[in-house]
């Protein structure tokens, strides 16, 4: 049965045809030949029945007589019959009372007693009929007439028939492998067809090829049926791609035109911040010559207003300088080289220090952070970030700030650490903006755009940049470095 | 089957040896078995089956119900036998009477006339009275069929078997079937004046 599983639709209708035919046949056949040979058998009864009775009647005189001359020759013409091989006629006392032998040497044993029964009967053996009748006269028996005959003739028969229905049955299936093997075509062929398509599909994910053979029955229905999900399958494909395509071609589009606004941008805030430049120098420069000339004509009030407009314009000066160098942050070209983070930070707390003598600061650097990147903007980045420790931690009476690296999951992290102010957590989405301020002027000193300039720093770079920290508790901010390698897919994606 | 057919032949001749034995010993007490009946026995058995293979002209036997008379002329060798043998038989709805005659005149009644040996020297005259009737005559009488006789008995080989003078029957407007024909020996007639 697996055999059958396994073997291909052609296959598979031909030897159903050929096994539902012959089973059919042959059942035809056996049930034909039963029939038969029943009917041969019964004829032959009858025949030999006739025979009996004819003989019987014929011998009644020579009964009556006890001529058993007579009865021999009234016997003997059952010769007219070849099936005859012998024929016995028995008194009413079962007295053997004359014979007849077709083949003497062997006949005389094929006599056998007759039966009671009245009427007569029949025994059929392998190779003979005995069937013997009663001879009655006036409703008494008087004797019993026993025929043998030979069942050659039925065997032959029945042979005939045999070879007959085997070359019949032979023939048949003959046809039949013929016939199936061509209409099984008709079937076989579209679902073959239809597989070897399925495997090209599948094989070369080519969705424009179509199963060929389209009939009006289930095959075709499951044939149109493939080829129509095979089309929307092409179709969704298509307009997969072409979305995808779309998606692409917009995105590049877009890429443009954001790096032509950026520029735009980065060019406009620096021509605006340089030519603010020089109205607000004029500012400053008359100011001061307003109050170390007319200090004298002006009234305390006034001398105030002047040194606030004084204050003002040197802060102006400072926000524009702070955006010219993140303006310059930004557009400066990133050059990737070896950095020692380590050494680079060393040297900024150095001169911090010799900046600001009197203070006691705890500086702990780690050894070995060597990075890939910019030198100039590394540097900018750290001064922005040791500076800032080294802002927030003035009130503190033992200050201290840590730089450090830790490795995790394959990412190396950066960090400087400081015991300063701190900061409120919910705002730390606001730390890394341009101009903003978690503190006032007068507390710390800063114009608020020293962590947006190490923002733009890291993310050209590759990296993140993010803060966490508690108010009077201190604040950590950690940084990390895209690889060396990244930096110029990175510069594209800071760029847009 | 057919080996085993040797056997059972062998087991059927015992029987039928048996058969015979049993037979001899019953027919003593004057049961009626084949074979072992005695002469008269047999011929009273063959008168009876002579007549039912034997047609008679319809004027013979007019009135149904008639008895068929068998006569005996003469000395009658069968006694009580043919009175036993044909008690209760019938044919065609006929009773069968059996009636003994010492004279010709009253047989011609007859329809079928059993002539004893005895009238061996009478018998021209009586198959003359006879001619004419539609009467069936049998006897034993040496050469009785050749002589104008219908049937004659004979013995041979110990059996009883007969004669018939087909012409005779003839004569007689009878008509005797071909069953009966077969079995007896068809004789001619001899010196029958204007025969």
């Amino acid at each position: 049965m697996a055999l059958f599983s396994d073997a291909s639709v052609k296959v598979k209708l031909i030897l159903v045809s050929i096994l539902s035919k012959g089973i059919a046949l042959l059942v035809a056949g056996i049930v034909i030949t039963s029939l038969d040979l029943m009917a041969l058998r019964e004829k032959l009864v009858r025949r030999m029945s006739i025979q009996a009775d004819i003989a019987g009647a014929n011998c009644i005189s020579a009964l009556q007589f006890s001529d058993s001359n007579s009865a021999g020759t009234t016997l003997a013409a059952l010769r007219a019959d070849p099936r005859i091989r012998a024929a016995g006629l028995y008194a009413s006392d079962r007295r053997l009372f004359a014979t007849y032998v077709r083949d003497p040497p062997n006949g005389a044993p094929l006599l056998e007693d007759p039966l009671s029964d009245t009427g007569g009967g029949h025994r059929l053996g392998e190779d003979r009929l005995v069937l013997w009748r009663t001879i009655v006269l006036d409703g008494k028996a008087i004797g019993s007439v026993v025929i043998v005959s030979d069942l050659s003739e039925i065997s032959a028969t029945m042979t005939r028939d045999v070879v007959l229905f085997v070359c019949v049955l032979l023939g048949s299936l003959l046809i039949a492998v013929i016939i199936s093997s061509r209409l099984q075509r008709s079937i076989s062929q579209p679902i073959l067809n239809l597989a070897d398509v399925a495997r090209r599909v599948t094989l070369e994910k080519d969705y424009s090829v179509r199963a060929s053979g389209v009939s009006r029955d289930e095959i075709g229905s499951l044939v149109t049926a493939f080829n129509e999900m095979l089309e929307e399958i092409r179709q969704q494909e298509s307009a997969l791609r072409s979305a995808r395509d779309g998606l692409e071609q917009r995105v590049a589009e877009r890429t443009v035109q954001l790096r032509a606004a950026n520029k735009e941008l980065e060019a406009f805030s620096y021509s605006v911040s340089h030519d603010l430049r020089a109205p607000l120098r004029s500012i400053e420069g008359f100011s001061r010559a307003l109050m170390e000339d007319c200090a004298d004509g002006l009234s305390n009030a006034g001398q105030d207003s002047l040194r606030r407009i004084i204050g003002s314009t040197v802060r102006m000066g400072q926000l524009i300088d702070g955006l010219l160098n993140l303006s310059r942050v930004t557009r400066a070209e990133v050059r990737g080289r070896s950095v020692d983070l380590s050494s680079l930070a060393g040297e900024l707390v150095a001169e911090l220090r010799s900046g600001e003598d009197g203070r006691q600061v705890e500086c702990v650097i780690a050894k070995g952070a060597v990075v890939e990147g910019d030198p100039a903007l590394l540097r900018a980045a750290l001064q922005n970030l040791i500076g800032n420790a080294w802002k927030f931690t003035r009130k503190r009476a033992s200050a201290r700030i840590e730089f450090g690296f830790a490795e995790e999951a394959g990412e190396r992290t950066y960090f400087v650490r400081d015991n300063g102010a701190g900061f409120e957590m919910s705002y730390s989405d606001k730390l890394f903006g341009a101009f903003q301020r978690l503190h006032g002027q007068d507390e710390f000193p800063g114009i608020g755009i020293g962590l947006a300039t190490v923002q733009r720093i890291v993310t050209r770079h590759g990296g993140r940049v993010w803060a966490i920290g508690a108010p009077g508790e201190g604040a950590t901010v950690y940084f990390t470095l895209g690889k060396g390698g990244d930096i110029g897919r990175q510069e594209d994606r800071a760029a847009g | 089957m057919v080996g085993g057919g040797r056997p059972r032949a062998g087991a059927l001749l015992i029987c039928l040896a048996a058969t015979f034995i049993a037979a001899g010993g019953r027919a003593r007490g004057g049961e009626s078995v084949p074979g072992s009946l005695s002469e008269y026995q047999i011929k009273a058995a063959y008168l009876y089956y002579f007549s039912t293979y034997v047609d008679w002209p319809p004027e013979s036997l007019s009135r149904t119900g008639e008895p068929l008379v068998i006569g005996v002329l003469g000395v009658d060798p069968f006694g009580a036998i043919l009175d036993d043998t044909l008690r209760g038989k019938t044919i065609n709805n006929r009773r069968f009477v059996v009636k003994r005659f010492q004279n010709i005149k009253e047989a011609r009644d007859s329809h079928l006339l059993f002539i004893s040996t005895s009238e061996r020297d009478r018998l021209p005259s009586i198959l003359k009275a006879l001619e004419g009737a539609a009467v069936l005559t049998v006897g034993e009488i040496d050469q009785f069929a050749s002589r104008g006789g219908q049937i004659a008995f004979r013995m041979e080989d110990k059996k009883v078997r007969f004669d018939i003078n087909i012409a005779a029957v003839e004569r007689a407007r009878l008509k005797i079937s071909a069953q009966l024909m077969k079995l007896g020996r068809i004789v001619e007639e001899s010196g029958r004046q204007g025969g």
